[in-house]
């Protein structure tokens, strides 16, 4: 298992056939879907259907499950049924401001005890949906120890804003940008947004070229197909390896020499410099390159 | 089977789903039919995992439809679980 | 497969000689080829006449053997509308040889019945026809050969074959044969073509009766004895399917692309490489994923060998194949190729795959990419029957190009809805695991522990390579522990391997 959130893939929570196979794409994160994908006459038997399937088919990955919203009467139960079954996150859909985040919190942080999970465990992934969730994003971002990444339902924020969708999404390109600067001012992960016209893979490849220039670290994806796009995009070229692989060892050399400056080629090697050396390692390394 | 209609159901009839129909009853014991192209080789589990779902919310009279589609052990666990859970809510309300 | 089994076989008439199998290259031919009556045939003689007339003059009777290919599929309307005749004339008792017999010749099913025909040998059956031989109602257990098998079987004259009926989609008044022509046009007559060289009479039965002769020709005028006209030797629909897409579900192209790194990272991906894919969506879309690669690397394939379809022959077309060798065709884009294009050739089923002669085409393969209905942790391969022990399909040319491959891969899901399809054993072997490398699923890759070099090189990729082990024990945690088959003690079907050995049976159920 790899460290890295390149790809989140939804899987709708009532369906077998998608559950069973949704392990074989290669994605770094699957997400159980309780929510958007399923009927309102089917939320029981989803939430079942994921509870057994994460006892007896657990992935191998990181495992995350959308619950349904705070607002709804699904909430409650979604978390209780879920938080035993000890998943890496709960994913809350339109988040508008922190006390949402504050109480999800509270309530896993009960269930935690109750179900002798150490505190802390589970962490929350938000997803911010409306004009309100998004310039609250920071405030959403710091609300919790547990807040692992915010991302933006651009579907929604499209249709509050009386948006219509364009293959370029210029028209979201503000609320993308204060997300993503949002999280890392929280010191957690953007993660970028579903793109739903899935059988357009170069929009999809060019749109997520984009929210990588944008500071995101990965994007949820609804189709197995798209896993493998994310993960070329993410995938660092050679010439950037080669140039972190150097940097990271002129800088174990100065560690090794106790000498305080670092230069690589006659330029100063900073610390900044050093962590993304490391970052895009990471990469390469869950790309399969030899790093 | 024959129902007295006091059943619940859960599932689909997708591939790989499984529709399970419950009517928990008073007397008579667990009467199970399984309805499979795979009866040959998992009737017998397919029965057992039933039972077991049962046994967790002890119950000991009920009457059981299982219509397989190629369903796995857990998909058949979850979707009795659910269809036991509906038909408690039902003799509840 | 144990000695007790082998000694029940040779209690059977007919069967006296068999062996058990061995290994995959242990039996050595001896002896000369078999032959056929010579024949004669004056200026201005005409050979064109009914079948009635025709099945007369070649004097057809009780107990003989005859014989037809399945090149026309699931579309042939030959076999039920000869045997027909055949029946109406009260000749009992009857070997039907086949090259396979697909779901359309459940129509044979009376005629198995009133005992027109008694004895089969084929390379697969299904439906009521496979019902009837695990019925066990056959006079004697039908045998199953692979393509390469029965050219075998054909040319050492251990399968004698009285009269071949050729279905001929066109034939010229003088007996030349082609599959490309014609309203019934199935392309390449590979598999027909042993049965034209060594029957010692043959009828080509045709609905595309040219008066002057084919521009094009697959069977020579100098092997056919008569040639009778019919309605319609086929349906379209069923000769050949609709162009064959690139899968289209995620599981399958998650496959596809295993096996097309597979192949970059084998060792033997370069330029020059010659290749068979088979003809399911799986093999289709890793072509298409090792094309890209091809592409970006330069590569070319100097040939393609086996089954062509509409997607190969686009390959041929492009230049990323450089020639092609074809005993069957399955889509029209394909039979069109072959017509067409000069560097498209039709090969025989000797040719491509009898394991008896100078040196088949399977054995220039640098890769095959088959299937399987499953596998087991030896990677012995079944492809003849389901998983409740039915037969359902064909060894067909899978055990031939295993054997001829350097590197033979197998795909597959490890799962088909809850049946695990890689077990401790399997209902029929077919191919043996000695002539398998790789089984490629979509939760990981084995490779035959008999291949480290192969192993060494796929570790060094970021596939996910595992044991056969762990693929068996993934299959079994998901499905759940089945509860054992039970079939008959009635041997009702012998499985060949390619040089005539014994390497399974069919019970009866």
């Amino acid at each position: 298992m790899n460290s890295l959130y390149r790809t989140m893939l939804f899987v709708p929570g009532n369906n077998p056939k998608k559950i069973i196979s949704a392990e074989v794409y290669g994605a770094d994160c699957i997400i159980y879907d309780l929510e958007d994908s399923v009927s309102v006459f089917e939320k029981d038997s989803a939430r079942i259907l994921v509870k057994y399937a994460m006892q007896y088919n657990r992935p191998n990955c990181r495992v995350g499950i959308r619950i349904n919203q705070s607002d709804t009467p699904y909430f409650k139960d979604d978390v209780k049924c879920m938080v035993p079954l000890c998943p890496d996150f709960l994913r809350l859909p339109k988040t508008e401001c922190a006390e949402d985040i504050i109480n999800l919190d509270n309530l896993i942080t009960e269930l935690e005890k109750e179900h002798g999970i150490s505190e802390g465990t589970i962490k929350i992934v938000a997803s911010i949906e409306n004009a309100l969730g998004v310039i609250n994003s920071y405030k959403i971002a710091s609300a919790s120890h547990r807040m692992l990444a915010i991302g933006l339902g651009a579907e929604d924020f499209r249709t509050e804003m009386g948006m219509e969708r364009s293959e370029t999404a210029e028209e979201i390109l503000f609320a993308r940008n204060l997300i993503a600067l949002n999280a890392h001012a929280a010191g957690i992960k953007a993660m970028d947004y579903v793109y739903s016209n899935i059988k357009n893979d170069e929009g999809f490849r060019k749109d997520t070229m984009l929210g990588k220039k944008l500071g995101y670290s990965g994007k949820s994806v609804v189709h197995p197909q798209q896993v493998a796009i994310v993960h070329e995009v993410y995938t660092p070229s050679d010439k950037e390896i080669e140039n972190a692989k150097a940097v990271f060892a002129a800088y174990e050399d100065a560690l090794k020499n106790g000498s305080g400056v670092t230069s690589l080629n006659g330029k100063m090697i900073d610390k900044p410099m050093v962590t993304r050396a490391m970052s895009v390692l990471s990469f390469a390394k869950a790309a399969g390159m030899e790093v | 089977m024959i129902f007295r209609g006091t059943e619940s159901v859960a599932g689909t009839n997708s591939k790989s789903d499984v529709l399970v129909t419950v009517e928990i009853t008073t007397k008579d014991g667990i009467q199970i039919e399984i309805i499979s192209k795979a009866l040959k080789k998992y009737g017998d589990s397919i029965c057992e995992s039933v039972k077991e779902v049962l046994k967790n919310f002890k119950i000991e009279n009920a009457n059981v439809l299982v219509e397989d589609f190629g369903a796995l052990d857990f998909v058949i666990r979850a979707r009795t679980e659910a269809a036991i859970m509906r038909n408690i809510a039902l003799k509840e309300a | 497969m144990n000695r007790n089994l082998i000694e029940k076989i040779r209690k059977i008439s007919g069967f006296e000689d068999k062996e058990m199998f061995r290994g995959a290259f242990e039996v050595v031919p001896v002896g000369k080829r078999a032959s056929r009556p010579l024949k004669q045939f004056k200026p201005k003689n005409n050979k064109v006449m009914p079948l009635e007339k025709a099945i007369d003059a070649v004097g057809l009777r009780d107990g003989m053997t005859i014989s037809f290919h399945h090149c026309l599929r699931n579309g042939d309307l030959v076999m039920q509308k000869v045997i027909k005749v055949i029946a109406d004339k009260g000749i009992k008792n009857l070997t039907l040889s086949a090259s396979s017999l697909s779901l359309v010749q459940d129509a044979l099913l009376p005629y198995l019945e009133n005992e027109t025909i008694t004895a089969i040998d084929t390379s697969g059956a299904r439906g009521k026809i496979g019902k009837f031989i695990q019925s066990n109602r056959l006079q004697k257990p039908a045998i199953f050969r692979t393509h390469g098998g029965r050219a075998r079987a054909i040319e050492t004259g251990e399968l004698h074959i009285d009269v071949a009926f050729i279905a001929a989609p066109a034939c010229d008044i003088y007996g030349n044969i082609n599959g490309v022509q014609g309203k019934s046009a199935c392309g390449s007559l590979g598999y027909a073509m042993p049965d034209s060289e060594y029957a010692d009479h043959v009828i080509a039965v045709t609905d595309g009766l040219s008066q002057i002769p084919l521009d094009y020709v697959s069977i020579s005028q100098t092997k056919v004895d008569y040639v009778s006209e019919i309605d319609d030797i086929g349906d379209p629909a069923g000769i050949s399917t609709g162009s064959i897409r690139i899968s289209k579900s995620p599981t399958e192209l998650v496959i596809a692309k295993y096996v097309a790194d597979v192949i970059k990272y084998s060792g033997v991906f370069k330029d020059n490489m010659i290749f068979q894919f088979g003809s399911g969506g799986i093999s289709i879309s890793a072509a298409d994923f090792l094309k890209k690669e091809m592409e970006k690397q330069n590569i070319r394939a100097a040939a393609g060998i086996g089954g062509a379809t509409g997607y190969l022959v686009d390959m041929l077309e492009h230049g990323y194949i450089k020639t092609f060798f074809d005993p069957q065709d399955f889509d029209q884009l394909a039979i069109r190729s072959l017509y067409n294009n000069r560097n498209h050739h039709e090969i025989s089923a000797s040719d491509y795959a009898n394991p008896f002669n100078g040196n088949p085409y399977v054995n220039l393969l640098d890769v095959a990419v088959l299937s399987a209905t499953e596998m087991d942790v030896n990677f012995n391969v079944n492809v003849l029957t389901d998983s409740y022990g039915r037969l359902m399909g064909a060894p067909g040319g899978h055990p031939d190009a295993a054997a001829g491959a350097d590197v033979t891969i197998v795909a597959m899901p490890l799962l088909r809805g809850r049946l695990p399809m890689i077990l401790d054993n399997v209902q029929t072997v077919v191919t043996p695991g000695e002539t398998v490398d790789v089984v490629v699923t979509e939760y990981g890759i084995a490779v035959n522990p008999k291949r480290d070099d192969l192993y060494n090189n796929l570790k060094k990729s970021n596939l996910p390579v595992v044991s056969i082990e762990e693929l068996y024990i993934k299959a079994q945690k998901l499905a759940g522990k089945a509860a054992p088959l039970e079939h008959g003690n009635n041997i009702c079907g012998i499985v060949e391997y390619r040089d005539g050995t014994i390497i399974d049976v069919i019970y009866d159920i």
